[in-house]
């Protein structure tokens, strides 16, 4: 994840996790690109595991499960661990701010 | 043909370039801003530089002096605007501040958004220095101020994953926020260009397709928003310029459509599709505007005097074969894609070398 682009991103106050979160991947079955938060609002919408640190990301268009390694900007576990984890923060303040309580539908 | 012109000054030079008339030389203007601040006799941090308007003011006269820069872009940080709007700022003595806490908990937060008064706090800052740097280069360094635009702001106070998954899913309410934010950056640009700022400089960070495509970008920023801020720079008589350091920027919309003076961004090796130097010449956007880039700012930090001066070499070289293939005088600002690292560690003498090394091979 450490390119160029990424630290540029984070001189202006956005880290790494965040970079990664909103910048597109591609789905390797299909190839349609989207990023993790568009992923986590629609296709992971209804899973239990976008609120439990999932480390991997469903495509909006053929709804591939894949895990999120298997994207350009997540080089190794770690990396997939902290961004899952990150994400998953997001979501579960996301659902707490917005009065979502049951994550388990 | 590019004719052979008398040598100019800095500024002569400056204007030249924008208005894409021959020069003696290729403009160079890394975007060295807080590192500016390591010129001043006394030791100033990042913090006491970014909240004393008269420190800031005096370092950019110093940077003008000792690199006898053609232009100074006044950019201060990108949390200026978010802290305006109640996000908090994390200011560590010599780290660029950044947004700790973001004001967005619920759908209602979108719409209790209000633009400020700006005169006061950090946009009230940001404008006293203006204008107190102003007059001080006037003649000597094309003045451009600098302002996040309204949908980074609304990212920076929000939180860019929060308003992001917001935006697809209910996305009046943001809307709401972005008109208030626009209203923010209008009011500010307003009050700069009573500073006698010659250009305006808006940083529209998420026009890059790696992010949005064309019809979101265009939703929440561009056609609306963007537009707004790009008029009201012009209205002002201001040079209109942006700043973006995006992989994959939107140059249609942003240089052609929206008809800037000025464009700065980056250039990535590693990532497919990110144009360079030339291909941003060829592809015509340099007709437009002057286009400022493309070093890579690490470089400043960790490449040696011989390095950074081959790399701005190579750089003078490709960018004069491609304005010459286009017919174009100097349209091409060796400049770094971002701001140069205001660390503590970054080489001064490496700014040096690449105004030195455009000055030696940048040379008509």
């Amino acid at each position: 994840m450490a390119s160029t682009y990424f630290e540029a991103m984070r001189a202006h106050g956005f880290s790494y996790n965040t970079t990664a979160a909103v910048r597109k991947l591609q789905c390797p079955r299909c190839g349609f690109e989207f990023s993790l938060v568009y992923a986590r609002t629609f296709a992971c919408q209804g899973c239990s595991e976008a609120a439990r640190g999932c480390p991997k990301v469903r495509c909006n268009k053929c709804d591939l499960e894949f895990p999120l390694q298997q994207s350009n900007d997540v080089h190794n576990a770690i990396q997939e661990r902290t961004l899952a984890d990150h994400m998953n923060n997001i979501i579960v303040q996301r659902n707490n701010d917005l009065g979502i309580v049951s994550n388990n539908r | 043909m590019i004719e052979m012109v008398a040598p100019m000054t800095p500024y002569e030079r400056a204007i030249a370039a924008i208005q894409n008339e021959p020069i003696d030389e290729l403009t160079a203007s890394p975007l060295a801003l807080a590192l500016c601040r390591r010129l001043m006799p006394e030791k100033v941090t990042y913090r006491e530089w970014a909240t004393n308007p008269t420190l800031c003011a005096e370092s950019f006269v110093k940077g003008v002096e000792h690199w006898k820069l053609p232009y100074t872009v006044t950019l201060i940080d990108l949390s200026i605007t978010a802290s305006m709007l109640g996000a908090h700022v994390r200011m560590d003595t010599e780290n660029t501040p950044f947004v700790d806490d973001h004001i967005i908990h619920s759908m209602e937060d979108y719409e209790k958004i209000r633009c400020p008064d700006i005169t006061k706090g950090r946009t009230g800052n940001l404008i006293e220095m203006n204008r107190e740097l102003a007059p001080k280069i006037k003649g000597k360094s094309f003045n451009i101020a600098f302002l996040e635009g309204p949908l980074l702001t609304l990212t920076q106070a929000g939180g860019a994953e929060r308003v992001f998954m917001d935006m697809f899913t209910d996305p009046a309410p943001v809307h709401k926020a972005l008109e208030q934010t626009t209203q923010l950056c209008l009011n500010t640009c307003e009050k700069i260009a009573e500073t006698g700022a010659e250009g305006f400089c808006w940083d529209y960070l998420w026009g890059n397709y790696s992010c949005l495509g064309d019809p979101e970008y265009a939703e929440f920023e561009g056609d609306k928003y963007a537009k707004k801020c790009n008029e009201k720079t012009r209205e002002l008589g201001m040079g209109l310029g942006i700043h973006n350091c995006a992989d994959l920027p939107h140059l249609d919309t942003q240089v052609k459509k929206f008809g800037v003076d000025m464009y700065s961004m980056a250039y990535y090796p590693l990532i497919p599709g990110s144009p360079t130097a030339t291909e941003v010449i060829e592809g015509g956007y340099a007709d437009k505007c002057l286009m400022m880039g493309n070093i890579d700012p690490q470089m400043f930090v960790r490449s040696s005097v011989e390095q950074i001066t081959e790399t701005t070499k190579n750089l003078c070289q490709e960018v004069k074969t491609a304005l010459c293939k286009r017919g174009l005088n100097g349209r091409y600002c060796i400049s770094s894609g971002c701001e140069v690292p205001p660390d503590l560690e970054t080489k001064l003498e490496n700014v040096t070398a690449v105004m030195d090394a455009t000055h030696k091979y940048g040379a008509f």
